[in-house]
């Protein structure tokens, strides 16, 4: 973790969709950087903003304000050959691994796909070669997957495969948007580890884009907290999840399923119990920037 | 203790493949008490929603429930109903909500249309009467009674839950089986559904079998848990003891798999 300057950045971006009273803010001013070798996790429940924000990266959508950087150049007026290399450096992990992969194909026409696109030097017996290798980096024995169909992997196998077609170009940044939540507890944490593993081995920049706290606390360093387009809390993650400033943040923490505290003995006056009271608050803008600690943010809420 | 919502005895299930059957559920026994709120857990493909299918025979082919199970509902054996006497039993007796209970609404219907559909063809009651009784139970779940005129696709995931719910509980059934209704869900929105149903089941009287593979959650909610494994039963007691002093080994290592919040970073070789 030598290299403190970040491969990607967003630079105070907003992105709106509709306009007039029916305006949604999907990011209002969203800063955030990705370093090499470090997970960044972004969490919040649905339609606070998390998959425009990776959106956003992919360059799905265009930014209405703000900039994008990547090895802190502005992507806005790239030539089309950088873009192409941004492609091939910015890679995605879906959410369905069921519906991320193509019936009709097999295994290793996934992965051979990205290497033809992005790396045309292989030649048929490179690419095979290739291929073997990126199963072996995701745990998965070759000779008996490559010439299966998605169908007939199991839903973890199969995140394993959208995992290996993202490194297949040799990414620096993989964003991946809910990877586990559709994945059995114990198949899980076999993934999060292969994520870990891989961001320590290839210093690669993960976003893991999460509504499970306590995987985030697993796998990432830093944590933002998004509510309505806005990060109203960011930092490290012990800090953010130890030392919650936000209502918001505290909400998010005293919903998470926690054995240790029972439904019938929940406090009458927590976060719980004022939870559209503290939506409300938190969707008004919060210019407001405010550091808690040394590596620990916060937007206070209006009063 | 009076007698069981729900008995299910020696259950066994069998999926018929043609060289060799898959055995789902094997000779599972459990009780659940009125107003009781049990979960089930295991990992997928442990049989637990097949129980859950069975117990509103629900199950198709090549689902077999072998010679020897019993599934007593108040104390009636639901697999001896027949076709006419099952109609009466569904959404009366027992309702369930699927995984993906927010999909299950019909698209092109409003809500309230949704609703009369169950209430009229499980009772003899006026359009009027459909329509104050779908406004009572939407307001049971939080909903404003205005959404009635609403389409599925105007409300959100949680509010397509929580009328699906409201759906469920139109016959004030005596048991509500739950099968994963809140995985897709995000967790505040989950916390505030299954406080809801909570409070209901309180207020109602009502028993709950809910099934996830949430552990934590399972333990803050249910008064009794049964853990599964490939098929069978492994351990049954009530949630804290559970808990805090499992016996099997399986439920050691669940609990040992589960990422937390606080304390102490769950160990990588947890689990195989």
């Amino acid at each position: 973790m030598n290299d403190r300057s970040p491969v990607l950045a967003l630079d105070n971006v907003s992105k709106v969709f509709g306009s007039g009273d029916t305006a949604v803010y999907a990011a209002r001013s969203v800063s955030f950087a990705l370093h090499p070798g470090r997970t960044l996790a972004l969490v919040g429940e649905s339609g606070s903003g998390k998959t425009t924000a990776a959106r956003l990266i992919m360059r799905e959508y265009e930014p209405d304000s703000g900039r994008l950087l990547f090895r802190n150049a502005p992507l806005g007026k790239a030539s089309a050959r950088t873009i192409k290399a941004y492609r091939a450096s910015v890679q995605m992990v879906f959410q369905d691994p069921f519906s991320a992969l193509n019936p009709a194909h097999t295994i290793r026409y996934h992965l051979e796909r990205p290497l033809r696109l992005h790396r045309p030097d292989l030649n048929g017996v490179q690419r095979r070669a290739a291929v073997v290798e990126l199963l072996e980096r995701v745990k998965l024995v070759p000779d008996q997957l490559m010439g299966k169909f998605p169908h007939e992997l199991s839903g973890g196998q199969r995140q394993r495969i959208s995992i290996a077609r993202a490194l297949a170009v040799n990414p620096q940044v993989i964003v991946a948007d809910e990877p586990t939540s559709m994945l059995d507890v114990s198949v899980r944490l076999g993934i999060l580890n292969l994520l870990n593993d891989m961001k320590r081995q290839e210093s690669l920049a993960l976003l893991y884009i999460t509504h499970d706290i306590a995987t985030a606390r697993y796998v990432a360093e830093d944590i933002m907290v998004m509510y309505a387009g806005q990060i109203v809390e960011w930092g490290a993650v012990d800090s953010v999840l130890g030392q919650p400033q936000h209502p918001y943040t505290r909400l998010l923490l005293a919903a998470v399923p926690d054995p240790d505290r029972r439904f019938a003995e929940a406090p009458a006056d927590d976060e719980l119990s004022r939870i559209e009271t503290i939506r409300r608050q938190s969707a008004l803008p919060q210019p407001e920037t405010r550091q808690v600690g040394d590596n620990h943010f916060v937007r206070p809420m209006p009063e | 203790m009076s007698q069981p919502v729900l008995s299910i005895r020696h259950l066994t299930i069998d999926y018929i493949g043609a060289e060799t059957d898959f055995s789902a559920v094997r000779d599972v026994s459990f009780d659940i008490a009125p107003g009781e709120f049990f979960g089930l857990a295991g990992e997928s493909g442990c049989g637990k929603s097949t129980i859950a299918f069975a117990v509103s025979r629900l199950h198709k082919p090549p689902a077999l429930i072998r010679s020897g199970s019993e599934i007593l509902v108040n104390g009636r054996d639901v697999l001896d109903l027949d076709e006419e006497a099952l109609r009466a039993f569904r959404w009366r007796e027992v309702a369930m909500v699927f995984q993906s209970a927010m999909n299950s609404l019909n698209p092109v219907l409003t809500i309230e249309a949704q609703f009369h559909d169950v209430l009229r063809a499980h009772s003899r009651i006026s359009r009027a009467q459909a329509r104050e009784r779908a406004a009572e139970l939407l307001e049971l779940v939080d909903i404003s009674p205005d959404r009635l005129s609403a389409y599925p696709h105007q409300c959100s995931g949680g509010m397509r839950q929580r009328v699906v719910i409201a759906i469920c509980l139109a016959l004030n059934p005596k048991l509500l089986i739950m099968d994963e209704p809140t995985t897709a869900l995000d967790v505040v929105v989950q916390r505030e559904i299954l406080q809801r149903i909570d409070v209901l089941r309180r207020k109602l009287g009502f028993s709950v079998l809910f099934i996830t593979h949430d552990l934590g959650l399972m333990v803050q909610v249910s008064d009794r848990i049964g853990i599964m494994l490939e098929g069978e039963l492994v351990e049954v007691n009530d949630a804290q003891t559970i808990y805090r002093h499992p016996q099997h080994t399986y439920t050691q290592r669940l609990w040992a798999s589960m990422p937390r919040l606080q304390g102490e970073q769950i160990a990588r070789e947890a689990l195989p």
